[in-house]
């Protein structure tokens, strides 16, 4: 998909704290999973994403900006890619559409096809199909969706990533 | 008082489980702060429960074997081997056994806030943290304060801890809730 350069420029930055998992069951190997803590702060050029281990310590910290990914980890050893889905194909064997992520966070729609979107009666968006992925927003606050579920089947595997984010 | 690194290696020796509740600040540079609750408990050698209870439930528990870490909203159960798993974090630090020197480069510390200190360095980079400063008192561990690679600070404060209580087996056991997606790791 398109990664967009900027959503609206170096405007208020969106942030959100609150829990994650991620279910990753790749065809003909060993399923990985990972729960804990994470942190989002995107100001529309870069994006930064930290990912806490339930006892603490930053597991590790993703940074996106136009042209660059790159994650760091506790240990120091990094990774980076020309965008976040290739860099976290690099990490954890399949692309994760953090670019998608950045809009459906928002409650938004990212750029490109958009297949089956459903609103509900605020007309907030609650489920849609982007990039292959099933998207299912809800628990909106004042901020956008408290909690974004995604899915997706595809030939490599099953892949499931879930966002809830604290109540403030 | 006894210096930290004695009561350390007598809380090793002579506490062979204990009970208790921890309060888990992470401050991060810019100053965010996440504030946890709950209750832990363990049993030497590689059993503890780690209960989140505030601002939301998060369990983790280890049988010796396999570590359990389960999330309610998220409906998630992750299993993976202890060993791996508590090795040189800090949940090591004060619930594992067996000589802690083996994981930690362990140095004493000047006391502050009434407390005896030590400074635990783990002895493999992987373990998610830079160092872990133990404060102790009457024998018993009263704070741990971790820095990550990122520069973040997460401080535990423990309460009402109970040395050798007689904790009942369920206590580190773990059954998979209806309608929870298990995930088994290595």
């Amino acid at each position: 998909c398109a990664t967009p350069q900027r959503i609206d420029g170096p405007g208020p930055a969106f942030e959100r704290q609150g829990r994650f998992a991620v279910n990753l069951q790749p065809a003909g190997a060993a399923p990985y999973a990972a729960q804990g803590g994470f942190s989002w702060r995107d100001d529309g050029r870069l994006l930064r994403l930290d990912l806490v281990s339930p006892l603490g310590g930053i597991l590790a910290r993703i940074q996106v900006e136009s042209g660059r990914a790159m994650l760091e980890r506790a240990d120091g050893s990094r990774e980076s890619a020309p965008t976040p889905d290739e860099l976290l194909a690099l990490v954890w064997g399949h692309p994760m559409p953090v670019s998608g992520l950045r809009y459906w966070m928002r409650g938004e729609a990212a750029p490109g096809l958009v297949v089956d979107a459903r609103h509900d009666a605020q007309d907030r968006l609650t489920s849609l199909r982007q990039d292959g992925w099933e998207v299912r927003l809800s628990d909106y606050d004042g901020q956008g969706p408290g909690r974004v579920r995604l899915s997706r089947q595809d030939e490599q595997g099953l892949w499931r990533l879930q966002l809830i984010a604290d109540k403030p | 008082a006894q210096p930290a690194l004695a009561q350390l290696q007598a809380f090793v020796d002579k506490v062979e489980s204990a009970t208790g509740r921890f309060q888990q600040e992470q401050i991060s540079p810019d100053g965010a702060k996440r504030v946890q609750a709950g209750a832990f408990a363990f049993q030497r050698p590689g059993k503890f429960r780690w209960e989140v209870e505030q601002p939301y439930p998060q369990l983790i528990v280890s049988d010796g074997r396999r570590v359990y870490q389960y999330d309610p909203d998220l409906e998630q159960v992750t299993e993976r081997a202890a060993g791996q798993a508590i090795g040189a974090s800090p949940a090591a630090l004060l619930f594992g056994s067996g000589s802690l020197d083996e994981a930690f480069d362990l140095q004493a510390q000047p006391d502050r806030d009434g407390l005896q200190w030590l400074r635990a360095i783990p002895k493999t980079p992987d373990a998610g943290f830079t160092h872990a400063d133990i404060g102790f008192s009457g024998g018993l561990p009263q704070r741990l304060e971790l820095l990550d690679a990122f520069g973040q600070t997460s401080r535990i404060l423990f309460s009402g801890l109970q040395a050798n209580p007689g904790i009942p087996a369920a206590r580190f056991q773990f059954t998979v809730p209806e309608g929870a997606d298990l995930v088994k790791m290595n």
